[in-house]
């Protein structure tokens, strides 16, 4: 399956529609300091190198901020309504571009992955859109939609997320186990009850997987859109802090916009765990 | 073929001498033209209600082939099937399956109690019924009390347990069960072995159980039909009249057990049997 791995644009979005891709595996079996502690170290140690190259001349102060100042610069910035505003824009756009990429994505999946016929057709230009980067599509919806509104990075990140929750959607349709398949079939299910009651179960990972891919790289892409063509987000607000000439603002937002990715992505492995508890890559209990 | 029921089965009333399993010029090909492989040429028999048949045949003789299109998972190219009297045309209601890959038959995302109840569930029986059928198999499969595990917390022995436990609430006339104990461990193995013995006497369901290994099936059979390679015809139908209740121990010292999976080998690897 190695030319079918989902990749999408520039974000390099490679997963492979396996169980063992699915999600990170399972923690068990370490302790709270090996899964937090460690890696908060290292973060630790990355700062104080940071602040001890930039303070000491190593690295140029002017361009590269102290960690300390832009520490400084993060504190008095998230005290400031505008940077929230801008990110509640970039954020309002993300979910609605999530929300239509879902409720595209998702039932063209299960077609694509359910039917023989419309794979054959539409898979070649599949492959051939998702290569596209998103961010090419920008220019032309900047004159559909304007810069001014939500539409933009919403559309954006519609372009981003949609691509990785089809396709993981119809690897994980055409991944359904057969023995699982003539299971049901034997036991009386017909076309309905299979695909309610095994189709979608078994998809469900991979779907699951498209979700967390697609919503991270929709969020990108709503930066992006903001970044690029400006309007209300919180990509405009960096480039904003740059041309004001206050470099440890750019980094603090930026350092602000990664906060906020990463806790898009905790939220949803931690609600993918709860509702993949049965699968192979989550349990904990196997005798 | 038409849709009438089978003409050798009687018309309603009395069916108790009818076959409840029956297989008629059943001969199924792959591909077609120059491509084509016969796997089954032709096979006809005929299984009673209550007996305990077991299957047997060189590795890849369509074993598996036989028993999808008696499931009604596979369009036999010729002949056909009859279950209970009815011409098989997609899977017969009453008809179980019991799966090698029991990781791969039970559902992971279902309890071990949902996983049992799921073909009713999707019959509609009423969830009273459902509950107390599913109660009374994982009783009769020895694993009562377990309805809200899940499959992967089970053992492969107690997964095939669970299995067996889905096919049972199905409350089939035939139990058809392919190479079920395969892939367990010897000390499981025996004892789903006599497990399924025990619940075929009680039940006087009828089995029909697919296997390669020839202590396995004259240990568990009243008959034993041996198939031969591909293209699959029978070799030879043996009855097995060896004491029961059948015991790992005793009934594998008798003579007549040895006997009997002698000649099984022997037809299996085509020699002429000694008479």
């Amino acid at each position: 399956m190695g030319a079918d791995v989902p990749v999408h644009g520039s974000a390099q979005v490679a997963q492979k529609p396996l169980p063992s891709g699915v999600a990170p595996r399972s923690k068990a079996g370490l302790t709270w300091w090996q899964r937090v502690g460690e890696p908060a170290l290292v973060v630790l140690c990355v700062i104080g190198a940071w602040e001890l190259l930039t303070r000491t001349g190593v690295l140029p102060a002017k361009d590269l901020p102290p960690a300390t100042v832009i520490g400084a610069a993060f504190i008095g910035d998230i005290q400031q309504s505008r940077v929230w505003e801008a990110l509640g824009a970039t954020l309002t756009s993300w979910a609605v571009g999530l929300a239509g990429s879902i409720l595209v994505g998702i039932p063209a999946g299960l077609l694509l992955g359910s039917s023989q016929l419309a794979y054959r057709l539409f898979q070649p230009s599949l492959e051939f859109v998702r290569t596209i980067p998103s961010i090419a599509a920008l220019p032309l919806l900047i004159l559909l939609l304007g810069t001014r509104g939500y539409q933009l990075a919403a559309a954006m990140t519609f372009l981003g997320a949609v691509w990785p929750i089809m396709i993981q959607t119809m690897y994980g349709v055409r991944d359904v186990d057969p023995t699982t398949m003539d299971a049901g079939r034997a036991y009386g299910l017909g076309p309905f009850q299979l695909f309610i009651r095994i189709v979608l179960p078994s998809a469900f990972p991979y779907i699951a997987t498209g979700l967390r891919l697609g919503a991270v790289v929709g969020l990108l892409l709503s930066v992006a859109a903001s970044l690029i063509a400006g309007g209300t987000g919180i990509g405009f607000l960096i480039v904003n802090a740059s041309f004001s000439g206050v470099p440890e603002l750019v980094y603090a937002r930026i350092v602000l916009t990664g906060i906020v990715g990463l806790g898009v992505t905790l939220t949803l492995v931690a609600i993918e765990s709860r509702l993949l508890f049965w699968h192979a890559s989550r349990r904990r209990t196997v005798t | 073929m038409s849709e009438r029921r089978d003409p050798i089965a009687p018309a309603g009333g009395d069916v108790a001498n009818a076959p409840v399993l029956e297989v008629r010029n059943l001969g199924v090909t792959y591909g077609s033209g120059s491509d084509a492989v016969v796997a089954i040429r032709e096979l006809s028999f005929s299984i009673a209600p209550g007996e305990f048949v077991c299957i047997v045949g060189p590795s890849g003789c369509g074993k598996t082939t036989l028993l999808k299109s008696i499931a009604g998972l596979l369009r036999p190219t010729r002949g056909d099937a009859y279950v209970a009297g009815k011409r098989v045309d997609g899977p017969p209601k009453d008809l179980a399956l019991v799966f090698q890959e029991y990781t791969r038959s039970l559902l992971p995302w279902l309890t071990v109690g949902d996983n049992v109840t799921f073909p009713l569930a999707a019959r509609k029986v009423p969830k009273s019924e459902q509950l107390a059928r599913r109660k009374a198999a994982l009783a009769q499969v020895g694993l009562p009390g377990f309805d809200d595990k899940y499959p992967w917390q089970l053992s492969g022995g107690m997964q095939q347990r669970v299995a067996i436990a889905r096919a049972l609430a199905y409350e089939p006339a035939v139990l058809l069960m392919d190479e079920p104990f395969a892939s367990l461990d010897a000390q499981s193995r025996a004892d789903l072995e006599d497990l399924v013995l025990k619940v075929q006497r009680d039940t006087g369901l009828t089995v029909v159980f697919v296997t390669h290994d020839i202590d396995e099936s004259v240990y568990e059979a009243d008959r034993v039909i041996v198939l031969t390679q591909r293209p699959t015809a029978i070799r030879q139908i043996l009855a097995v009249d060896l004491p029961k209740p059948r015991d790992q121990i005793t009934t594998k010292a008798l003579p007549e057990f040895v006997r009997l999976r002698t000649e099984v080998l022997k037809l299996i690897k085509n020699e002429p049997t000694v008479d």
